[in-house]
């Protein structure tokens, strides 16, 4: 039986039409043609659905459409601005990031989330945030470059670099 | 698969239609197994009551008297992140870390862990070694169990059609005491334990171990106390020979399965070697908290 849901995606509210049954990754690939969230296993296992709900990195493939409803989603479609792409994005491109690119919107998703948590974080805390993200192509360490890449872009952007010291 | 869905407002609600829906329906907490299970035709449900929006089923309290008070729906990130486990409940920090990925654990809950009932649950072992408790409700009342006793096997609880879990309670440590735990698997993230063993330790003032608790994890269909162990070291000072001789003991107690993940021997073999570390790593918190 389908339902009415109102959903908040990339800051857009409005009623989506499904069944209560659905997954979330679902209604939001088939009903709001958001295609960029990838369906890589449809069981929790891969994480290339990952979505924000009111910012925390969730499998959406295993969250009911019901369970959406009044949370913020952001999906990789809403992680750039309107001044173009995100420091991830340009990260993951720059750094060869991406192979196949199955796995890089779920990937640029959780690091969103990881870089809000912690701005500076070191290799390992990006291996253990985004261990549940797979990459069968295998890139883990250019992956891993590009967090910490974009990590720098940000911290430089969002206010002075700490004074350099003088010889 | 399609099934209806409840979202109850209230517990007495929640409990109600629960009851109504009997074994035609499942309580749905974090979804990471449940939904799984009904995709893959593995359990078929005509509803899922989703407990989610049941006030008084998430939070995490503690409190040095009481200990820690969780409900049931508190998620493994929201256990792993909390400043209060992370300072008493090492253990139960180390099984939340190993669990998944970040991802599942914003999903996965205490309860749920436990309700699946795998003998694998990564947060049993700890939860049975700190010695917790869980609340269980239904529209006649509650009763509360020890984590050991509402598992009967594998995939199986002794909840009643009807029934929730509410609450995990996890009693405050003892001065003087430390636990841990530890899992052995192929790849540290994303997979399921070969074996697990969570151990606590309290200490006397002379370092002469007063009490302890081992659970094992993956090598029974049930929850399993080491008590042949926790009996060898009760008493003593814990040394390595003691914290060996432990691991054979732990080991000897298991009745593992052979599968695609390992053999019974191996199973074994690594829970010896892990009840070694795990006994000497709580002995170690425990003498720390001791000093300070």
């Amino acid at each position: 039986m389908t339902r009415q849901y109102l959903l908040t995606v990339n800051g857009k509210t409005s009623f989506v039409a499904t069944e209560p049954h659905q997954s979330l990754l679902d209604t939001l690939r088939e009903r709001l043609g958001l295609t960029g969230i990838k369906k890589g296993c449809d069981e929790g296992e891969c994480a290339s659905c990952t979505v924000l709900l009111d910012g925390v990195p969730v499998n959406s493939c295993l969250v009911l459409v019901g369970d959406a409803v009044g949370k913020s989603i952001v999906t990789i479609e809403g992680v750039a601005g309107s001044e173009g792409p995100h420091p991830l994005q340009c990260a993951f491109v720059n750094l060869g990031g991406v192979q196949c690119g199955y796995c890089t919107p779920g990937m640029i998703v959780s690091a969103c989330a990881l870089l809000r948590e912690q701005p500076d974080p070191t290799d390992e805390e990006i291996k253990f945030y985004l261990a549940g993200n797979i990459c069968r192509c295998t890139g883990y360490n250019k992956i891993t470059a590009a967090v910490r890449s974009a990590a720098e872009t940000m911290r430089a952007a969002d206010g002075p670099a700490p004074a350099r010291r003088t010889a | 698969m399609a099934f209806a869905v409840f979202e109850p407002a209230t517990l007495t609600e929640a409990l109600s239609v629960l009851a109504g829906e009997g074994d035609a329906g499942a309580a749905l907490a974090g979804g990471t197994d449940l939904l799984l299970r009904i995709r893959r035709g593995a359990r078929k449900y005509r509803s899922v009551v989703n407990i989610k929006f049941v006030p008084g089923l998430t939070g995490l309290t503690w409190d040095a008297r009481r200990g820690l008070t969780m409900g049931a729906l508190t998620t493994f990130r929201a256990i792993e992140q909390n400043e209060h486990v992370r300072r008493h409940y090492h253990s139960l920090v180390e099984a939340a870390r190993v669990l998944a990925g970040v991802q599942l654990r914003n999903l996965a809950t205490v309860g749920g862990n436990i309700g699946n009932a795998s003998p694998s649950a990564d947060s049993v072992p700890p939860l049975v070694a700190l010695g917790a408790t869980i609340e269980i409700a239904s529209a006649t009342g509650t009763r509360v169990l020890p984590i050991e006793a509402c598992i009967s096997g594998p995939g199986r609880t002794v909840l009643t059609s009807g029934e929730i879990f509410t609450t995990v309670s996890v009693p405050s440590p003892a001065t003087h005491s430390g636990n841990a735990f530890s899992r052995f698997s192929p790849r540290a993230a994303m997979d399921i334990g070969i074996a697990s063993v969570a151990a606590s330790v309290t200490l006397d003032a002379n370092g002469l171990c007063t009490d302890c608790r081992i659970a094992l994890g993956a090598v029974s269909p049930t929850p399993l106390r080491a008590t042949a162990a926790e009996d060898a070291i009760r008493g003593e000072r814990i040394t390595a020979a003691l914290a060996e001789a432990s691991g054979e003991l732990a080991a000897a107690a298991t009745t593992p399965i052979s599968d695609i993940r390992g053999t019974a021997a191996y199973r074994r073999a690594i829970v010896r070697t892990l009840t070694t570390r795990v006994v000497q790593q709580a002995a170690a918190r425990a003498a720390m908290a001791g000093a300070r």
